[in-house]
């Protein structure tokens, strides 16, 4: 606007040459008309004759001059009107941009929110596992406790083997022991009864007095039978016995437990790595949620500053406002001025001192908020952002 | 129960950034556009633990919304912050002297509106 004004002030300055030249041309023309009429017109006539022409040619002088000021002051006029007009258009584009900065930036603001929302919504989920977690932690250790039981037990399984090896020997050994103490029941037996049979012979030599005692020789051989028909069951008895231990030996072979030990650490084994592969399992799972946690918390920290610097909007919307403000002032001003062109010059001398006195006044209101640089800054730079009462 | 924040501000975009960035830090938070809207509002019964009010704002400024506020029964001691462009210390006496509690300059920082929130809010 200073520029075309600028432009408008030398135009005019231009013109005003050119007037200058045209009042010259009139004046070099009334000089000639003047000279002729004085070497062509008697003495007496000379002199209204000489008079009707200057008064002719000032009258022409003053007529083209005010007629050229006047088309002058109109034009000047006329384009600080236009002027006028196209600050109009600008301010109203400016006005078009700070609402469309505006809807961007609402718009930034509700994208933001979705994407905080959308953290917000997987921590959440996380959050729920991470209870659900819990439930199912629980669940684990005591499995774990068991299977970590099941494995001292397995562990010790082949020890257990060798002693349960051991007391199958010790007990083959005794019935082997007993085996011999039947064959002697057995010979006690057989001579029991050859003793009752030579004492029955003997009673019944002795007629009626030995009746009593072959009695007797007959209940001790009754009993020597028995007691022969009882061993010979108990011999039956430790032999089948002893083959069942045999057989018992035959399978738990020290071979046999050699193959159950190693399928036995296989075991043990195997429940280690699980044990160890659920560890490694819970701790990334910690570690993921941890780091999820430190993520949103860190993008929730961003979000807060991005929503802090889209207040700076707000700032550039205020100072173009008070750029308006300012422009709409001024703007008045030069209305003014257009119209006091055609007016009394007084009133159009006092111009420049209102303009000036308009930009202290723009200055002075600027000063008052808060800028974007500290190059910028005043006393407003050396207080600080926040004061508490 | 999560702490309740009057924000007055009569940009659009000033109201949804600051609501946006209370709103996630968990705090309730209530808007108005101008002075007199949010006169009406504590008129009809709201009761916010803080409010925070821009200076410049049609219809009714925030320094006479802060006196009328403070006239209010119930109102002499709630904490009032002023969020402004407004820097001069001149400005702050007049907030001061209205019955803000603090000045703030904008643009203020997310981390640092929510560490000031907390600073006159305790427990929140």
């Amino acid at each position: 606007m200073m520029n075309s004004l600028r432009t408008l002030l030398a135009a005019l300055g231009a013109r005003l040459r050119i007037d200058t030249a045209v009042c010259a041309a009139i004046s070099a023309v009334a000089v000639l008309l003047l000279s002729g009429a004085l070497c062509w017109t008697s003495g007496t006539a000379r002199l209204p004759v000489a008079a009707v022409i200057v008064l002719a040619s000032n009258t022409a002088l003053l007529w083209c001059c005010r007629r050229q000021w006047w088309r002058r002051a109109q034009a000047a006029g006329e384009l600080v009107r236009e002027q006028l007009g196209l600050e109009a258009a600008l301010d109203e584009r400016l006005r078009d941009a700070v609402g469309e900065t505006e809807s961007a930036a609402l718009a930034v603001i509700g994208q933001v929110r979705r994407i905080h929302d959308t953290a917000a919504a997987l921590v959440g989920y996380l959050e729920h596992s991470n209870r659900q977690w819990r439930g199912v932690d629980r669940e684990i250790d005591a499995s774990a406790a068991a299977i970590a039981a099941m494995s001292r037990c397995v562990g010790e399984l082949p020890e257990r083997l060798r002693q349960d090896l051991a007391a199958v020997h010790a007990a083959g050994d005794e019935i082997a022991r007993l085996d011999s103490l039947v064959v002697v029941v057995q010979d006690i037996g057989r001579q029991t009864e050859l003793l009752a049979i030579n004492a029955a012979i003997e009673a019944a030599h002795a007629g009626e007095a030995g009746r009593g005692f072959a009695v007797l020789a007959g209940e001790v051989r009754i009993l020597s039978r028995r007691s022969r028909e009882a061993a010979a069951l108990i011999d039956a008895g430790l032999k089948r016995a002893n083959r069942t231990v045999q057989a018992g030996l035959e399978l738990r072979s020290m071979q046999d437990a050699a193959v159950q030990l190693q399928h036995a650490a296989a075991v043990t084994e195997s429940i280690r790595g699980v044990r160890d592969g659920y560890e490694d399992m819970r701790q990334f799972y910690k570690t993921l949620f941890a780091v999820v946690a430190q993520h949103n918390a860190g993008l929730a920290g961003d979000i807060a500053e991005v929503l802090g610097q889209i207040q700076f909007q707000d700032v550039v919307r205020q100072r173009v406002e008070r750029v308006g403000g300012a422009a709409a002032r001024r703007n008045a001003l030069l209305e003014e001025c257009a119209r006091g062109l055609t007016g009394p010059l007084r009133a159009l001398a006092a111009m420049p001192a209102r303009m000036q006195a308009l930009a202290q006044e723009y200055l002075a209101q600027e000063a008052r908020h808060a800028v974007g640089t500290e190059a910028q800054a005043g006393e407003g730079a050396r207080l600080p952002g926040f004061e508490l009462f | 129960m999560a702490k309740s924040i009057f924000l007055v501000d009569d940009s659009a975009t000033m109201l949804m950034s600051v609501r946006s960035n209370l709103e996630i830090a968990g705090f309730a938070v209530e808007t108005a556009a101008d002075g007199m809207q949010a006169l009406a509002k504590l008129g009809g019964g709201y009761k916010p633990d803080l409010m925070i009010t821009d200076i410049n704002m049609p219809r009714m400024d925030g320094l006479e919304l802060i006196r009328r506020v403070r006239a209010l029964p119930g109102y002499r001691f709630m904490p009032i912050l002023t969020l402004t462009t407004e820097t001069q210390q001149a400005r702050r006496d007049e907030g001061r002297q209205a019955g803000a509690t603090g000045w703030l300059v904008k643009p203020v920082g997310g981390g640092d509106l929510l560490k000031i929130v907390r600073q006159v809010l305790p427990g929140a």
